[in-house]
């Protein structure tokens, strides 16, 4: 045991706990992944596509890897969801987050 | 051989009055914390019940947490974290400090977090640093919380005698919720410097 070790699995812990309690940070790509899906969402429609998101002007210039990378970040962190209801699948923004 | 030996030694050696000091100084500085800021507005509404337990009981956070890390090794430390805070914090009341029942309130509370651990490991849950289980917040928060209620129940018993019986609950309740709330807001704090520190380095 060493002292970094203990000061590096403290931080593992509170990081855990940032991201449990809401204060998780998102990558700039996944910032601005969000903000292009909350922009178009805003539009007045029931859940966007993914080409939709990926046709605004935040995310146009992302290569298609790095677009999908962070787009599967926001879903499994919840800030974006999977409407129900569609044939094709279709994307909201967390209702709370939407308003 | 003897050189590797004795460097080795003398490298574990200051490794542990590296970690003795810090887990003392981190103690007298929530002591100060809760002395400076918590007890002046708690007295104002609580006047009764400050004397014996605070509402926001911050070396709790440190006796868990030096605990987790050194185990038993964290108890001297702790002693030592109380007895300076004593002494710097309440340096009128010296001669009180010998009272046995301030002692043993000291040595009582540098044990509890211990206490809680052990008893969370018979039910092969091993929370210490450097164990199988996964150091997680939340067991650690359940951890203070089992320490919080032990050290509650035996500081309003060592104190029993100095308790007035009307008031003997309520103190043992506000003994444990200052712990666990002390617990809660150190590792909010630490989580909030982390934090900044991390935002910092990318900016």
């Amino acid at each position: 045991m060493t002292k970094l070790s203990a000061l590096f699995a403290l931080r593992c812990m509170l990081r855990e706990m940032e991201r449990d309690v809401g204060l998780q940070d998102l990558s700039p790509t996944e910032l601005d992944v969000f903000l292009a899906a909350h922009s178009v969402s805003d539009q007045g429609r029931d859940g966007v596509t993914s080409a939709e998101i990926r046709h605004h002007e935040l995310v146009i210039d992302l290569a298609q890897a790095t677009y999908h990378r962070a787009l599967r970040s926001l879903l499994e962190l919840g800030l974006l969801e999977r409407a129900d209801g569609f044939k094709t699948r279709r994307y909201v923004v967390r209702s709370d987050l939407s308003s | 051989m003897d050189c590797i030996g004795d460097r080795l030694r003398s490298s574990i050696s200051s490794g542990h009055l590296m970690g003795f000091i810090i887990v003392s100084a981190a103690y007298v500085l929530c002591l100060g914390l809760t002395v400076f800021f918590v007890t002046p507005a708690q007295r104002q509404v609580l006047p009764e019940i400050t004397v014996f337990a605070s509402l926001i009981y911050l070396p709790h956070g440190v006796r868990v947490l030096a605990t987790w890390v050194y185990g038993w090794k964290a108890i001297p430390a702790l002693i030592a974290g109380s007895v300076i805070a004593a002494f710097v914090f309440f340096p009128d009341a010296k001669l009180e400090f010998l009272t046995p029942a301030l002692f043993a309130s000291v040595l009582y509370g540098a044990v509890t977090a211990y206490i809680a651990f052990e008893l969370v490991r018979l039910i092969h849950r091993d929370y210490y640093f450097g164990n199988a289980q996964k150091p997680s917040w939340k067991g650690m928060i359940v951890i203070g919380a089992i320490a919080s209620i032990i050290n509650s129940i035996g500081q309003t018993l060592i104190f029993s005698g100095l308790i007035d019986l009307d008031k003997f609950v309520f103190i043992l309740v506000t003994y444990a919720i200052g712990d666990l709330v002390g617990l809660i807001l150190c590792m909010a704090a630490l989580m909030i410097i982390f934090r900044w520190i991390r935002l910092n380095a990318k900016s």
